[in-house]
């Protein structure tokens, strides 16, 4: 079963995304302009081609931009098509998109999976430029840059696993080096469809948060609709940014004809087999390899490797700390509590400021019984931000256990001392009386008693009690 | 009697899609001349085709372009010259509300 | 060869009195002839000057300032660019089409922007939104098109050279009716980035002249690769010294063929006139052998049915919002839509509906695609003459330059008229027209097909009918 996967049962919820992303390169897809669109003034980052103007023609594909997306490709598991692919041009009229049709190639690559969800296809595209609907303003530096549109199947289950796939795939891609990093260069149509109703596409979704709130958003209207003896028919609605609400798109912006033909002034391009087997060699190991591998190495579960692996950057880092720690906890660590905190203050491990070493001294102190796991939790929400060295932070936050069993029994004496009624409980065979003492040992120590000790001298005490 | 090809409602969605906006004389004369271009045009209907779709007339495939260090047009401003309305370097068109 | 007496006397004579000869031409005639539609005098006489100067210490370039108009759907920098059409009546066309580039750095002097039918939809030089093109022969009649004012210019001697386009015919029927030669190139010798497009896998530019000397001459300067174009392929080929080098008895080596389909529904004068010539040929020592091309009564609508796809997609770009005239609406769609019903004249329009209708879902599959499947068919006949001959000979146009206000409007008639052009497109090989006679005054040419990037056969061809014709 999917995570999150169980509350949304009833509803037999399928999701599907499209999901563009910017390719990493130094010129546009068809022309010589940069693709640093974002640091120029509005229209300055263009020429003829990018602009369509009468006569100008695009240039032969960019080969950085084709090879970049062929690494996404293996790297999903997919395979390349070996047939002559045609760029197609794909008619709609739209103030951001100088021609008038957008050049978008055929699949390129088919059938791949990635944390359990179906890739149906990846081919490239060119971004087109952007046009503030409410300002009436377009800037056409973007027009170009070269996209890959990834197509999963509508495998996913829930918004919160979709949120959790789209964060994972593009920390991957990140971390393959094959995208632009900066923020917004992430779009994606949303696919859904609920039982009773029809699929609704939602476009123009553009932040991992928006595909969360969009689908939580579509997942009550459609239900309220139905409840009420409504019906979902097949539409296209549109995202606001802004009230993180769909809206259904005017009649007239959905009738479409997209008329695709073989673009007449660009030549087809075959994907070599020699071309693949060179990437391939150059591609880290693919999920698939490593989960296989983390299994044998490490003896780790099925969960924990899965939550390693969806983050390559999380799983280089757990080999740094299962070098010096023990893998099993190193891996439980970094599987839940690290990935937890880096997703709750959308960092990973490459941008927050956390270290191999910070988990491998962590989990020393505790395997030496002088730090308690509820602190560690703590330590580990901090160091993401601070950074902050790990024998450092015990001395200042005073996270060294209670050991010393003088020490111990006098507090525990204090505890008895301030609730007899939970002693008399106790003895009168209430075993609960325990852990309230137990509780109450904690609250006085902030957590610092070790526990086990903790435990055992309380019982030795109230038994010599008896 | 002959299929018809092209009928009024036809030419009404082609002129949408194709954002030409067309005077009702227009679409008569044009559904008109239409029917009897195609029905002229028909006859392609006789020849024997293969599935061999033919786009290129040239041998050409794989032309692709190495990345390179970008290299900027140098006449940026006389493609802004001809932008219809620009304020703040912006094209100005109309607002979609 | 009279372009290359021209070239010599410009290289020991005056370029400043050649240049305002021409000018005085143009400023007498041209108000009649329409043949412009801008000129750019000023940037012609400092070009002149320079030139000139290049001259004196002998650094000049291949084209060494001979005058040379230009279709107006192709950018020359920083000068008005309007395709025939209003949609761009006042767009300055921001870079130069890389022939052009070639045409500067081989030191032509380009002259002006020559008149066209409207985005190259027409081919008779009528559909001009800036008014028709007569024909310098006789202004009672058209020019032909669509590179009307390209054919005009040089047959007026306005220019020395000029560059057009044909994608079914645009530069071999103009010239046919305007009595000069004209070379459409295989589709990938010469680079169309600069050319507005039509329809772009048919189409290419090619050259204008008064003989074949200054065809090749031409040619040698704007065919080869061109990383703006990916359909390009390398040109290795002096076309120029193939003319040069051609003797009268090389004739002997020719071996070409007549289709019986081109001479089938012709004017009978027309007829009359290649057949003669043909027989000059045979009498000269050529092998003529008669083929068949079974196909040739599908071509036109095969043409037309590719040309209304990729021109209504081209088209797409006039929004009005980048460039060209633009007319207000209260949304987007109402803009694009006023924008381009007011921009653009009746044969557009009737191609972009008719393109948009027949690649749409539910019709592309009867249309589009069908005409893609039967465009190989037309491809094999030519391959198939190729292998065994050198040339494929006959006539340019069925019929003589009709005459202004006779012509026919009705479309299927209209276009009926590329007939004996458009396979050439179709299959992309290069083809050629060139003058052999005249009726009661009006221009006869004779069209020579050879296969794709077998420009020098072409140019042998062309330049054994041109001696043949008694030409120099």
């Amino acid at each position: 079963m999917q995570p999150h996967e169980d509350k949304y049962k009833d509803l037999n919820l399928k999701i599907g995304l499209e999901i563009h992303v910017q390719l990493k390169t130094e010129q546009k897809i068809f022309c010589e302009c940069s693709t640093d669109y974002i640091n120029s003034p509005p229209n300055n980052n263009i020429c003829p081609i990018c602009t369509s103007q009468p006569g100008s023609k695009p240039m032969g594909i960019n080969e950085k931009a084709l090879e970049n997306l062929l690494k996404i490709g293996l790297f999903l598991g997919c395979k390349a098509c070996d047939k002559p692919l045609y760029i197609l041009r794909k008619h709609y009229f739209y103030p951001d998109l100088p021609s008038n049709y957008q050049r978008t190639s055929q699949h390129i690559l088919e059938d791949g999976i990635f944390m359990g969800v179906g890739i149906w296809e990846i081919h490239i595209e060119e971004d087109p430029g952007r046009y503030e609907l409410r300002e009436g303003k377009v800037d056409l530096n973007r027009c170009g840059i070269p996209l890959a549109e990834i197509v999963t199947a509508p495998d996913i289950k829930s918004p919160e696993y979709a949120r959790e796939f789209l964060r994972d795939l593009l920390l991957s891609l990140d971390y393959l080096g094959v995208i632009r990093g900066e923020s917004g260069s992430v779009r994606a149509d949303v696919n859904i469809s609920i039982m009773g109703g029809n699929r609704i596409e939602i476009k123009n979704v553009n932040s991992v948060k928006g595909v969360y709130k969009a689908l939580k958003y579509e997942i009550v209207r459609q239900k309220a609709v139905l409840q009420r003896g409504g019906t979902i028919t097949m539409e296209t609605r549109h995202f606001d940014e802004g009230s993180m609400i769909t809206k259904a798109m005017r009649k007239k912006e959905t009738l479409a004809d997209y008329r695709y033909i073989p673009d007449p002034d660009l030549v087809p391009f075959y994907v070599s087999p020699e071309g693949l087997s060179r990437i391939e060699s150059i591609l880290p190991e693919s999920p698939h390899n490593k989960k296989k591998r983390f299994i044998e190495e490490y003896s780790l579960g099925e969960e924990i490797v899965d939550a390693l692996i969806s983050d390559l950057y999380l799983s280089d880092f757990f080999e740094e700390c299962a070098k010096d720690s023990n893998p099993l906890e190193a891996g439980k660590w970094c599987a839940t509590e690290l990935k937890r905190r880096l997703n709750e203050k959308n960092l990973s491990v490459s941008t927050s400021m956390i270290t191999p070493k910070h988990i491998s001294d962590m989990i020393d102190f505790i395997e030496k019984g002088e730090l308690s796991v509820k602190n560690a939790k703590w330590i580990i929400g901090d160091v993401v931000d601070t950074g902050e060295e790990i024998p450092t932070l015990m001395s200042k936050k005073n996270f060294y256990q209670i050991r010393s069993e003088d020490t111990l029994i006098k507090i525990l004496e204090k505890v008895m001392r301030e609730n007899p009624k939970a002693v008399l409980d106790y003895k009168s065979g209430n075993q609960n009386a325990l852990h309230f003492l137990f509780g109450k040992v904690v609250n006085e120590t902030e957590g610092r008693a070790d526990p086990s000790k903790t435990i055992k001298l309380l019982k030795d005490k109230l038994y010599m009690e008896a | 009697m002959a299929e018809t090809i092209i009928d009024g409602k036809i030419i009404e969605r082609v002129s949408e899609i194709a954002r030409l906006r067309l005077s009702e004389i227009e679409k008569e004369k044009f559904e008109e001349e239409f029917e009897r271009i195609l029905k002229k045009f028909s006859i392609i209907d006789e020849i024997k085709v293969g599935e061999k779709e033919l786009y290129y007339v040239v041998d050409n495939v794989n032309v692709l372009r190495k990345d390179s260090e970008s290299k900027p047009f140098n006449n940026i401003n006389g493609i802004k010259n001809n932008f219809n309305k620009i304020e703040d370097e912006y094209i100005i068109v109309p607002r979609n509300l | 060869m009279f372009t290359k007496d021209l070239i010599e006397n410009l290289s020991c004579g005056s370029l400043e009195e050649q240049f305002h000869k021409k000018i005085e031409t143009i400023q007498k005639k041209d108000n009649e002839i329409n043949s412009f539609i801008t000129l750019c005098l000023e940037d012609a006489e400092k070009s002149s000057k320079i030139i000139q100067k290049k001259i004196n210490d002998g650094s000049q370039g291949r084209l060494s300032g001979l005058i040379i108009s230009i279709k107006d759907n192709i950018a020359v920098s920083n000068i008005r660019m309007t395709c025939g059409s209003k949609a761009l009546e006042n767009y300055i066309a921001p870079y130069d089409a890389t022939i052009i580039n070639s045409i500067k750095k081989e030191d032509g002097i380009i002259i002006g922007k020559c008149n066209m039918d409207e985005f190259a939809c027409g081919s008779d030089g009528t559909s001009s939104y800036f008014g028709l093109t007569k024909n310098p022969r006789n202004v009672d009649y058209v020019s032909g098109g669509s590179s009307s004012g390209s054919a005009a210019s040089v047959a007026a001697d306005f220019a020395d050279l000029s560059v057009g386009s044909d994608t079914g015919g645009s530069i071999r029927c103009p010239a046919s009716f305007c009595g000069v030669y004209g070379l459409k190139p295989s589709y990938g010798l010469v680079s169309r980035y600069g050319v507005s497009d039509m329809a772009m896998s048919m189409e290419g530019p090619g050259p204008f002249a008064k003989d074949t000397y200054g065809i090749a001459l031409l040619l040698d300067v704007i065919a080869g690769k061109d990383p703006r174009d990916t359909m390009t392929v390398d040109s290795n080929n002096s076309y120029l010294s193939v003319v040069e080098n051609y003797r009268y008895e090389n004739i002997k080596n020719m071996k070409i063929a007549y289709a019986k389909e081109f001479f089938e529904g012709i004017d009978e004068k027309i007829k009359n006139i290649i057949l003669d010539k043909i027989g000059i040929l045979e009498s000269q020592g050529a092998k003529i052998e008669q083929v068949s091309l079974p196909n040739i009564k599908y071509v036109i609508p095969i043409y037309y049915l590719i040309v209304f796809s990729e021109f209504s997609s081209a088209m797409s770009k006039f929004d009005g919002f980048k460039y060209g005239n633009y007319i207000p609406g209260q949304d987007i769609v109402e803009a694009v839509s006023n924008t381009r019903e007011s921009s653009m004249g009746t044969e557009v329009k009737r191609r972009i509906l008719l393109g948009t209708f027949i690649t749409m879902e539910e019709f592309r599959g009867r249309w589009y695609t069908k005409a893609l499947k039967a465009r190989s068919a037309i491809k094999e006949d030519f391959e198939r003459i190729f292998k065994t001959h050198d040339l494929l000979i006959g006539p340019t146009m069925p019929m003589l330059p009709p005459k202004i206000g006779e012509r026919i409007t009705d479309p299927p008639a209209m276009y009926s008229s590329d007939i004996l052009t458009a396979s050439a497109n179709l299959a992309g090989i290069c083809a050629s027209s060139q003058p052999v006679g005249e009726i009661k005054g009006l221009p006869v040419g004779l069209q020579l097909h050879a296969n794709s990037l077998c420009e020098s056969k072409l140019l042998k061809g062309m330049r054994a009918v041109e001696i043949a014709c008694g030409g120099m």
